[in-house]
C-alpha cells in the first residue's frame, strides 16, 4: 500500500516537473509584452495644456449617446479577484 | 480505498510518462534556459512531436525572439485543432511580440492587427478566457482607441462581474469621453470596489462638474483631497474643481499640495499659475507659468493673452515679462 502511494507521488512529482504548459506560456508572454508597452498617462479635466502626446479630449461625445451597458448589478458581489488591484499610477 | 489509490496512481503514471523521452530532455533544457539545445533536441525527432513537444518548441523559439518560427509551430498546432482557443491566444501573443519588437512601422501595424484578430477569435472560442480581454484592452489603451476599449470593458464586466481594474478604467474612459451619466454610475461602483484608488474620485468629480452638479463635485473633491494627501492626481483634480467654480483660494491650496507631492508636475504648476493669476496674484503666477514651461508646457498663446490683459490693466512691466515668457514658451 505504502509502495503504491510512494510510486504515485513519484509519478506526480515527475509530472509536476513540467516546466512549460499553456498557462505558463501565456504568463511568460504577458511578462514580455508588459515590459514593451507604454500606456498613455492618466489625465482628466481637459488639462489646460495637456501633456504632449496625450490625446485632446475636446472631441468628447455628448451625453446620452452611450448605449453601452453599465454591467449587471446582480454581479456586484463577485467583486474583485486576487489579482485585482485598487492601487494605480496616480496613487 | 486501495482500488481508488491504484487507479489514481495509474492515471498519474500514465500522464507522467506519456511524453517521449526526448521531449522530457527538451523540457529540462528549456527549464535551464538552454533554448537552442531544446530546439535541436526536438528538431531531431520533429515528426514524432506530441502537442507538448510542439509547445516546448514554440516557447523556445519565443525565448530567442524567433517569432516567425514560433508562429509557424503554433500554426501547425492550430491546424490540428482549429477550434482550440489556446492556440489562437498564443498566436495572438506571438503576433503582438513580433509587432512590439519590430522596428519597421508597417510590420508593427500589420502584426498588431493580426494580434487583435487572434485575440478576438480566442474570445469567440472561449468568452470566459480573461487574459485575452486583458491583452486586447492593453492594445486599445495604448492605441488610444477609447470606443473599442469601452466596448470591450463593458463586455468583460458582463462576463466576469465588476472587477476592480476594469471598473477603474471604464470610469476613466466614460468620464473623459463625455458619457456623463454612465460615468457617474461606473465611478461610484468603482469607488465601492476600490475605495483606495484616487483616480475614481477625480473622474467622479469631473463627471459631476460636467453635469453642472457643482456642489456634489466639490464634496467629492474635498473628500478625495483629504483622503489622498500623497496623490498628485487627487490633489490636482481637487484643484481643478475649485478652479472651475472660481474658488481660487481653495484651488491654490490643492494645486500647492499637488506640487508638494510632485514638484515636477506640469499640470499642477499650470493650475497653480491659473488660480494665482485669476485671484490677482499675477506676479506669483508668473513663476509657476515659467516652471510649467520648463517642464514642457507649450502655452505661448495663453501667455500672450495674459500679457495683453496685464497691459490693459496698466501693468506694462509685468505684461512685458509675460510676453517675454510667451516668446520662449512655444
Amino acid at each position: 500500500m505504502r509502495v503504491v502511494v510512494f510510486i504515485g507521488l513519484l509519478a506526480f512529482g515527475l509530472n509536476a516537473f513540467a516546466k512549460i504548459d499553456f498557462v505558463e506560456y501565456v504568463k511568460r508572454n504577458r511578462n514580455v509584452l508588459k515590459k514593451s508597452v507604454e500606456l498613455p498617462k492618466t489625465t482628466a479635466f481637459k488639462e489646460i495644456n495637456p501633456y504632449r502626446g496625450v490625446a485632446s479630449m475636446t472631441d468628447a461625445l455628448p451625453e446620452g449617446e452611450s448605449k453601452e451597458s453599465t454591467s449587471p448589478s446582480s454581479s456586484e458581489n463577485s467583486a474583485s479577484s486576487s489579482e485585482d488591484s485598487d492601487s494605480g499610477p496616480n496613487k | 480505498m486501495k482500488a481508488l489509490l491504484v487507479g489514481i496512481f495509474l492515471l498519474w503514471s500514465a500522464h507522467a510518462f506519456s511524453n517521449p523521452r526526448f521531449e522530457k530532455l527538451a523540457e529540462e533544457q528549456f527549464a535551464n534556459a538552454q533554448y537552442r539545445e531544446a530546439i535541436d533536441t526536438l528538431s531531431k525527432d520533429a515528426e514524432r512531436l506530441t502537442e507538448k513537444g510542439y509547445l516546448i518548441l514554440a516557447a523556445s523559439y519565443s525565448e530567442i525572439q524567433e517569432y516567425d518560427n514560433e508562429l509557424r509551430i503554433l500554426g501547425i498546432l492550430s491546424s490540428k485543432d482549429s477550434g482550440n482557443y489556446q492556440w489562437k491566444m498564443l498566436i495572438g501573443q506571438s503576433h503582438l511580440k513580433k509587432s512590439r519588437f519590430s522596428k519597421i512601422e508597417k510590420v508593427k501595424k500589420d502584426e498588431e492587427t493580426k494580434a487583435i484578430q487572434s485575440f478576438r477569435e480566442t474570445l469567440q472560442s472561449n468568452p470566459k478566457f480573461k487574459p485575452a480581454y486583458d491583452q486586447l484592452l492593453e492594445i486599445f489603451l495604448q492605441r488610444e482607441e477609447s470606443h473599442e476599449a469601452r466596448t470591450l470593458l463593458a463586455s468583460a464586466i458582463q462576463q466576469f462581474g465588476p472587477r476592480a481594474q476594469w471598473l477603474n478604467k471604464l470610469c476613466e474612459l466614460q468620464a473623459n469621453d463625455g458619457f456623463l451619466g454612465p460615468a457617474e454610475t461606473t465611478c461610484r461602483r468603482a469607488i465601492q470596489i476600490s475605495p483606495n484608488f484616487p483616480d475614481n474620485y477625480v473622474f467622479l468629480s469631473q463627471s459631476l462638474m460636467d453635469q453642472k452638479e457643482e456642489g456634489k463635485a466639490q464634496k467629492v473633491a474635498m473628500y478625495s483631497g483629504k483622503r489622498f494627501p500623497s496623490s498628485e492626481f487627487a490633489q490636482w483634480g481637487a484643484g481643478q474643481v475649485f478652479l472651475l467654480i472660481k474658488n481660487f483660494e481653495a484651488a491654490i491650496k490643492y494645486f500647492g499640495n499637488a506640487i508638494h507631492v510632485n514638484s515636477e508636475s506640469m499640470r499642477a504648476h499650470l493650475g497653480e499659475a491659473e488660480a494665482l493669476f485669476q485671484s490677482g496674484e499675477q506676479s506669483r503666477a508668473l513663476g509657476h507659468f515659467k516652471k510649467a514651461c520648463d517642464l514642457g508646457a507649450r502655452n505661448s498663446e495663453k501667455l500672450h493673452v495674459r500679457a495683453a490683459e496685464l497691459r490693459i490693466k496698466g501693468d506694462e512691466d509685468l505684461g512685458n515679462k509675460y510676453r517675454s515668457l510667451a516668446e520662449t514658451c512655444r
